[in-house]
């Protein structure tokens, strides 16, 4: 395991604490699901270290990961949002990634159409969650929302990750140095997550 | 054509301030909607505040009618049992109009220093009558007065003359004046005098203590509740003395003074 990969795992560890500590306090709220999606996020991550280490095609943990991880955030701002189109562009995406799927390498690349067309509806609900919620009074208290930091933390994962990911097809491709980028972007995703889950509820 | 490599750690570069940039944009957005929020509320709740101060002061001054009207059927009540029926029909067309005022000014917020000293001649008029000429009265009005255009809160004096004639006049022996002044100050402020030559607060108040039914109490509480609320309400500068005259002269009896100033003005 490199030294990135031990950052990394160290803040998917520390979310998923988080969200078993504060499980009972968000039992009730939409950030219940947290618990169990990170859960998801280090089974996932510790089954693609064991065949990264024992040389086997490891990709399509990634991609089982990326997919789910999508159709999961949909379903969490759907339960914000309450707008069937969530439901739409969640089914446009599983459209999308199908023959990407087939027409792709699934087993040993990263399905770039599929990701990209969920990077970009993901990126399309969280500007509408954060519209809506410009729009409530709540704004007046966004700071103590939990679903403020972890949709910062979203923005800011894909943001970073869209470009990276075209950045993987130059030439001048340098594994160190989009490694610690993702490394970054991933401490910015999970330590938001954290932070979301810790947040205090405004009563 | 020569084609120009552009390292990999330039384009992370970019994309760090993309995202740098993006979060500052969100904070920047949502901290001015906070605050425009915030203002909008403290704007509601300020408004909120002066429509509960409105309907408290007509609640107050709603109060002060009791009084009144309990004085003012004793002497009929006083004359009808003296069978002085030319009296009591005099007295009775005389309250008549004088509540129509009352009740007419009741619901204004303001009225006007003419429509003022209109009520208080005819509360007085009645009074003199209750009081068989024991009661003088005298209204001093400056001459730089323009009454038809100074507005001060309504029936805010009648209750302070009422005072001046029911615990100051009535248990002197013999006759009372009471003199009311209007006179224009600094700054826009009318100051306002209803002196009386009675018994004066102090032996007023001793003799409320003694005698639990006398309405002083609530009567003076309401009024300084009334003014605690228009000054509250941000729309008068109101200032209020009341003073024993046996303090600072000779001679016995109430002064209060009244400096009003309309703010809004």
């Amino acid at each position: 395991m490199t030294i990135l990969t031990t950052i990394l795992y160290f803040w998917q560890s520390l979310a998923f604490m988080v969200s078993l500590f504060k499980r009972k306090a968000n039992s009730e709220g939409h950030q219940k699901y947290f618990f169990y999606f990170l859960s998801f996020v280090i089974i996932m991550e510790a089954f693609a270290q064991i065949l990264i280490h024992t040389g086997q095609a490891y990709y399509y943990v990634y991609n089982i990961f990326n997919t789910l991880s999508f159709l999961f955030y949909f379903f969490w701002y759907y339960s914000y949002l309450k707008n069937k189109l969530v439901l739409w562009l969640a089914l446009l995406f599983v459209g999308i990634s199908l023959p990407d799927l087939f027409l792709n390498d699934f087993i040993s690349s990263i399905l770039l159409i599929s990701f990209f067309s969920g990077a970009i509806i993901l990126l399309t609900l969280v500007v509408w969650y954060f519209v809506s919620l410009l729009k409530a009074e709540e704004a007046i208290y966004f700071y103590k929302i939990q679903a403020f930091w972890i949709s910062t933390g979203i923005l800011i994962y894909h943001i970073g990750v869209l470009p990276i990911l075209i950045l993987i097809k130059l030439p001048e491709y340098n594994q160190m140095h989009l490694g610690f980028a993702m490394m970054v972007l991933n401490i910015l995703l999970y330590g938001l997550i954290a932070l979301g889950l810790v947040c205090p509820k405004r009563k | 054509m020569p084609q120009t490599k552009i390292d990999l750690y330039i384009y992370l570069v970019f994309i760090a301030i993309a995202i740098v940039v993006a979060v500052i944009l969100l904070f920047a957005v949502f901290l001015i909607q906070k605050n425009k929020l915030v203002n909008e509320k403290l704007k509601t709740q300020l408004e909120f505040q002066k429509k509960l101060y409105q309907s408290e002061l007509s609640a107050l001054r709603g109060q002060l009618n009791p009084h009144f009207i309990h004085n003012s059927i004793n002497a009929i009540q006083y004359y009808i049992q003296r069978n002085e029926v030319n009296l009591s029909e005099n007295y009775l067309s005389k309250l008549s109009k004088l509540l129509r005022l009352f009740f007419e000014y009741s619901r204004k917020q303001t009225i006007s220093l003419a429509d003022e000293i209109n009520l208080l001649n005819n509360y007085l008029e009645i009074e003199k009558m209750r009081f068989e000429d024991k009661l003088n009265y005298t209204i001093h009005i400056d001459k730089s007065l323009d009454e038809e255009d100074i507005f001060l809160p309504s029936m805010i004096l009648q209750p302070i003359v009422e005072n001046a004639v029911n615990h100051g006049i009535f248990h002197k022996k013999g006759n009372g004046t009471v003199t009311i002044r209007f006179s224009e100050q600094k700054n826009n402020t009318l100051a306002i005098t209803v002196e009386d030559d009675g018994i004066g607060i102090d032996q007023a108040l001793q003799l409320q203590k003694n005698n639990r039914k006398d309405n002083r109490v609530s009567s003076s509480q309401v009024l300084k509740e009334r003014l605690l609320m228009l000054k509250e309400s941000k729309q008068w500068d109101i200032e209020y003395n009341i003073i024993d005259k046996a303090e600072i002269t000779s001679s016995t009896g109430t002064l209060v003074t009244l400096f009003i100033k309309n703010l809004d003005a």
